[in-house]
């Protein structure tokens, strides 16, 4: 690393995350104020040890450079998956679930890392030379290399990450160069699925995607394809779906409509609307939060912390801390567009959005926008291995815009 | 970075899906802003006051559960109000206090509500029910005094009720508060600690409809805890369960219910032949229901679960016995079907015994039948018939065509815990003694249906279904339909085939008319089961029973021409199939197709002497002419009506190997000291 290099480094993104991770701590420490439990007391001190790691860390993944990244990531893809099919055997979970596994003191959860294995290996597809993707066809291998980690991740289950892995698939599809039109057409097989429950609204479906796909300009035999992997998912659905056994289905529906059937939730809802409201233009002031006892509110710390950040900073406090993740977002895709190596710019767009999908998502539950998933916010959930983890990635992005004149 | 090509387009390509990217993330984030805005800015004044001096607490408005009805209508289970004193989690920690103040209104131990109190402050749901189904002096006392009690508060909840405690207890099982390891595995399912839950039976299988979903009210309450109005938008209204339906006619199952009390244990299973209906399912003894519901004691509960006579067990579909004679009909069938016999050419003649190399096998009637055909040795149950046709038949060729006449398997009853049954194949006996280490002699008692081969009852009214159904066996269910509490229908289920039997139009025309002459014949076995006015057909069986009383088995339907219910009824240890089983038979059969009772037209069975002496005297009045007309079909000059003993209760099929030692015994895996109950542990698993 020369001094030339030294002069690319981003101060800005460096800026902002460190902003992010000292309000994090500030956040829990308030969140968790007041408590008689010892256990809780303790959480703030934890998170903020768990940020001089991650700092190490992020420092440290600076220096790891692209190319070997690229080389490694079939490796670390291979072995995520690996983990995650062992985290469905042996791994461990509340009521039924297996998301991580106990090592010692610490919980190892493969899906966290998962979101980056397929970001690289994304990326490495993509930008490969002779990779095309101008034919819908093209996004054949792509799909399967987000899909197969998706599937187990729904095993576990965790609808929210895997959810995740498709929505960050998006913008590296599109920023390698895909039409936004086939991005469309990804959705196509999916309302496919849900809509042959109901045979006139399927046949009406498949209908209007045949006229559409007839009036497109595409080649006949992408026509084709799309529409029989619409017609082969929307048989395979309902198949699929009398195939699981009475629970499993309830635990489906449970899971994509949470508040049916869990009164906590509904609760927790209106607790975090109300901390959220009284917080009105600038707060209540720094540890003044009325709504965030536990009795009121028992993640507050963790998936709902932006309602003790709304309640205790206002309007004005929100939209510092919002304007934050969002300049860290443009930033990152802003050094896409600089880096000169196709890789990295790939990896820094998955990277960003993945930042930004997690974001939005908690932040659309707290506000009662999105139903509850339980995604943490990254930076300030309590929580030290999505901080070690969303750390890291800084740590990546930074050091790849350190070298973004190497090809 | 440029995708694809070189050059200015494709790096202005690049800009502009920078451009996009860019353009979508500031688009959610003003989003997000519009709506903190509306939240902080627009009603923060509103959300303000609601966090400063008063609190928003959520209650749950319990599901009222369904109902569950017999096909008319009549109500077999449904809820009845109950009050129970539920505490809350309060801020103040008055705990010694308050707990003697409550020990004494509901006079309780005052340890008891102290650890009550305890277990409020750290449980996870914040509050704990002190009273489950208080007595109204206990509300009362409550109500009074509530301004001191704070956090002490009187829901009014349901409990379930079984209006007829005994009437088919163990087809509708019961419910329970559900159990920690149904919370580990329901919890996606919502349910809470305390809430009640199906635990067997119709209450279990239909869990999901009957269940309803529960209802949640937010009240907004002020710092002294009082309410001041309702929390909007986000209350949800309790919507009730479904009613279920059940095919089960309450009135032929009262019947049902009552004859089998007056025994030790039994079962009784009739199906509408021609749609799978089960019209009774009565399984006896069984527990109250209602004290189950209401939670029984870890002593009460090893008392059920020990108890020698298992009242846990659903004997209809749970406990397995051999067929004895009513297996004949299976026999009889395969030897028409594999040319064996004929219905008019085999003659055998019954001197009371059968010998198979140095083994005499006796039967029933010690001094014999005399000259039988096929026909007769069904309608008199001669052994010694079954046993020469057993013995031409062989093991493989009878137990084969047994399994495909859909035995050894279970039907798909819409009730859980049912036992296949057995058919001892030779494989079956190979696995069990080893190759070649059994005698080819066994096929003589699989005959007549003893030893190893065992039937439940619903196997065997479902068997009895198939031969009046054209030899189709519909798949037996006890749910009519699931409808909404206005009777809109949601579900009625799916009719399927169970099986089909592998029998010619021939064979089952015969084995109808068998059936009719086992009741309606002078010389039949199973006389008692005569209904005036209709015709009747059956089989008896009287199950050998090494370890007492035989095992009294009768499988009948009714009425001839057009038949609306087969019925299987078996009884243990109660004696001779055509004495004891056969008239349950007619008792519930008759209730089913509603007639009125007459007086008995048919002299009782003579086996005991004092008894048939009693009766005797009393002479019945003349049935009706068709009625006591003897019917032949095979044009056997009727004998006189014989008053030998055992014209009714028939075959002791118990003939069996004269004094041949019983095996180590299939029939007696399991469940100690009952042989016929072979199976029976197999479903018997249902632990607290």
């Amino acid at each position: 690393m020369d001094r030339r290099q030294l002069r690319d480094f981003d101060t800005g993104i460096l800026t902002a995350t460190l902003l992010l991770v000292v309000l994090g701590i500030v956040m829990i420490y308030s969140a968790t104020h007041g408590e008689s439990d010892p256990a809780l007391s303790m959480l703030a001190k934890r998170q903020a040890l768990w940020a001089a790691i991650g700092m190490i860390v992020m420092f440290a993944a600076m220096f790891v450079s692209q190319d070997t990244l690229e080389a490694l990531s079939p490796i670390i893809y291979g072995v995520i998956l690996l983990l995650l099919i062992a985290v469905l055997v042996i791994g461990v979970g509340k009521t039924g679930e297996r998301r991580w596994f106990d090592v010692g003191p610490m919980r190892l959860q493969p899906s966290e890392l998962a979101k980056y294995a397929v970001i690289l290996i994304l990326a490495r597809y993509l930008a490969r030379r002779k990779t095309r993707v101008e034919r819908p066809i093209h996004l054949t291998i792509p799909l399967l290399l987000v899909l197969v980690p998706t599937g187990l991740v729904l095993r576990e289950p965790d609808l929210g990450t895997s959810v995740i892995f498709l929505l960050l698939m998006i913008p590296m599809l599109y920023w390698a160069g895909v039409r936004p039109v086939y991005l469309l057409l990804l959705a196509t097989p999916v309302i496919s699925m849900v809509l042959a429950f109901h045979w006139l609204a399927w046949t009406i479906y498949l209908g209007l995607l045949g006229w559409l796909l007839y009036l497109s300009r595409m080649l006949i035999i992408d026509k084709l394809l799309i529409f029989i992997t619409s017609i082969v998912t929307g048989r395979l659905g309902p198949f699929l779906w009398h195939s699981l056994e009475d629970y499993q289905k309830h635990r489906v529906i449970a899971f994509l409509n949470p508040e049916k059937y869990r009164f906590s939730t509904g609760y927790q809802l209106i607790q975090s609307r109300i901390a959220i409201g009284s917080g009105a233009a600038l707060g209540k002031g720094f540890l003044q939060g009325t709504q965030k006892n536990f009795a009121f509110l028992p993640e507050q710390h963790t998936d709902f912390i932006f309602s003790v950040v709304a309640e205790e900073f206002g309007f004005l406090g929100c939209l510092i801390v919002l304007t934050l993740y969002l300049y860290l977002v443009l930033r990152m895709i802003q050094l896409a567009g600089q880096v000169r190596n196709r890789f990295a710019s790939l990896v820094i767009v998955g990277i960003a959005s993945t930042l930004f999908i997690q974001s939005a998502i908690n932040i659309g539950v707290t506000l009662g926008l999105l139903p509850v998933t339980g995604m943490p916010l990254p930076f300030l959930s309590y929580g030290g291995s999505s901080l070690l983890v969303t750390l890291m990635s800084i740590g990546i992005v930074l050091g790849m815009g350190l070298r973004r004149m190497e090809y | 970075m440029t995708p694809s090509g070189n050059g200015i387009e494709a790096l202005e390509a690049a800009r502009s899906r920078s451009r996009g990217l860019r353009w979508v993330a500031v688009a959610l984030f003003a989003l997000t802003i519009a709506r903190l805005g509306w939240y902080q800015l627009a009603r923060g004044g509103f959300y303000r006051e609601l966090s400063e001096d008063n609190y928003v607490q959520g209650f749950v408005v319990r599901a009222p559960r369904g109902v569950i009805l017999d096909r008319h209508g009549t109500v077999l289970a449904d809820s009845r109000v109950s009050h129970s004193v539920t505490l809350s989690r309060r801020r103040g920690r008055d705990d010694v206090d308050l707990a003697k103040k409550l020990a004494l209104l509901l006079e309780l131990e005052e340890i008891e509500v102290a650890g009550r109190l305890a277990e409020a402050r750290t449980n996870f749901y914040g509050s704990v029910t002190l009273v489950e189904d208080a007595t109204f002096a206990q509300v009362s006392r409550i109500e009074e005094r509530r301004s001191e009690l704070p956090g002490v508060k009187v829901d009014v909840t349901a409990a379930r009720r079984y209006p007829e405690i005994r009437l088919a207890n163990h087809a509708l099982g019961y419910v329970g508060e559900v159990s920690e390891a149904e919370l580990e595995t329901k919890a996606s399912l919502g349910y809470r600690s305390g809430d009640m839950i199906g635990k067997a039976g119709m209450e279990r299988r239909y869990e999901p409809q009957l269940r309803g979903e529960d209802g949640i009210e937010y009240w907004v309450y002020d710092a002294s805890g009082r309410e001041l109005r309702p929390f909007g938008g986000h209350s949800r209204e309790a919507k009730p369960g479904h009613d279920v339906i059940l095919a089960i006619d309450a009135v032929a199952q009262r019947v049902a219910d009552e004859r089998l009390g007056e025994f030790a244990a039994g079962a009784i299973v009739a199906l509408d032949p021609s749609n799978g209906d089960v019209l009774v399912f009565a399984s006896h003894p069984g527990p109250d229901p209602n004290s189950l519901a209401d939670g029984v004691s870890t002593s009460e509960w090893s008392e059920l679960t020990s108890s020698p006579t298992h009242p846990l067990l659903n004997r209809t579909i749970q406990a397995a016995y051999p067929p004895a004679s009513a297996f004949k009909l299976v026999t009889a069938a395969v030897g028409l079907e594999t040319g064996i016999v004929a219905e008019r050419r085999e003659h055998v003649t019954c001197k009371g015994a059968y010998k198979y190399g140095i083994r005499t096998f006796r039967c029933w009637r010690a001094e014999g039948h005399g000259v039988v055909g096929l026909l007769d040795g069904i309608i008199e149950s001669c052994d010694v018939f079954f046993y020469q046709l057993g013995a031409r038949l062989g093991v493989p060729t009878l137990m084969g065509w047994t399994e495909r006449s859909g035995l050894g398997r279970v039907t798909g009853v819409d009730v859980a815990g049912e036992v296949p049954g057995n058919v001892p194949t030779p494989r079956w006996y190979d696995r069990r003694y080893g190759r070649g280490k059994w005698s080819r002699g066994v096929v003589l008692n699989l005959a007549i249906g003893q030893g190893e081969l065992l039937v439940t009852p619903i196997q065997a009214a479902c068997l009895t279904a198939a031969i009046v159904n054209g030899g189709v066996a519909v798949t037996p269910h006890l749910l009519k339909q699931v409808q909404t509490r206005s009777g809109r229908v949601l579900g009625t289920p799916k009719r399927s085939t169970a099986y089909e039997l592998p029998y010619s139009d021939e064979t089952i025309d015969f084995l109808r008319r068998a059936m009719l002459g086992v009741v309606e014949a002078p010389n039949g076995t199973g006389k008692l089961a005569r209904i005036p006015g209709i015709e009747v057909g059956g089989k008896t069986g009287t199950a050998q029973n090494p370890h007492g009383e035989n095992h009294a088995w009768f499988i009948a339907f009714a009425p001839a021409d057009d038949p609306e219910i087969a019925i299987a009824v078996i009884v243990e240890n109660a004696g001779g199939g055509g004495a004891i089983a056969a008239p349950i038979a007619r008792d519930v059969m008759k209730a089913y197709l509603r007639i009125e009772d007459a007086p008995p037209a048919v002299r009782p069975p003579e086996t005991e002497p004092a008894r048939s002496e009693l009766l005797t005297e009393w002479e019945p009045p003349e049935p009706t002419a068709g009625e006591a007309s003897v019917r032949t079909h095979d044009g056997h000059a009727p004998p006189q009506e014989r008053p030998s003993p055992g014209a009714g209760d028939g075959d002791q099929g118990g003939g069996g190997p004269a004094r041949e030692p019983r095996r180590p015994e299939a029939a007696t895996e399991g469940a100690e000291g009952d042989a016929t109950r072979g199976t029976g542990t197999q479903g018997d698993d249902r632990g607290p």
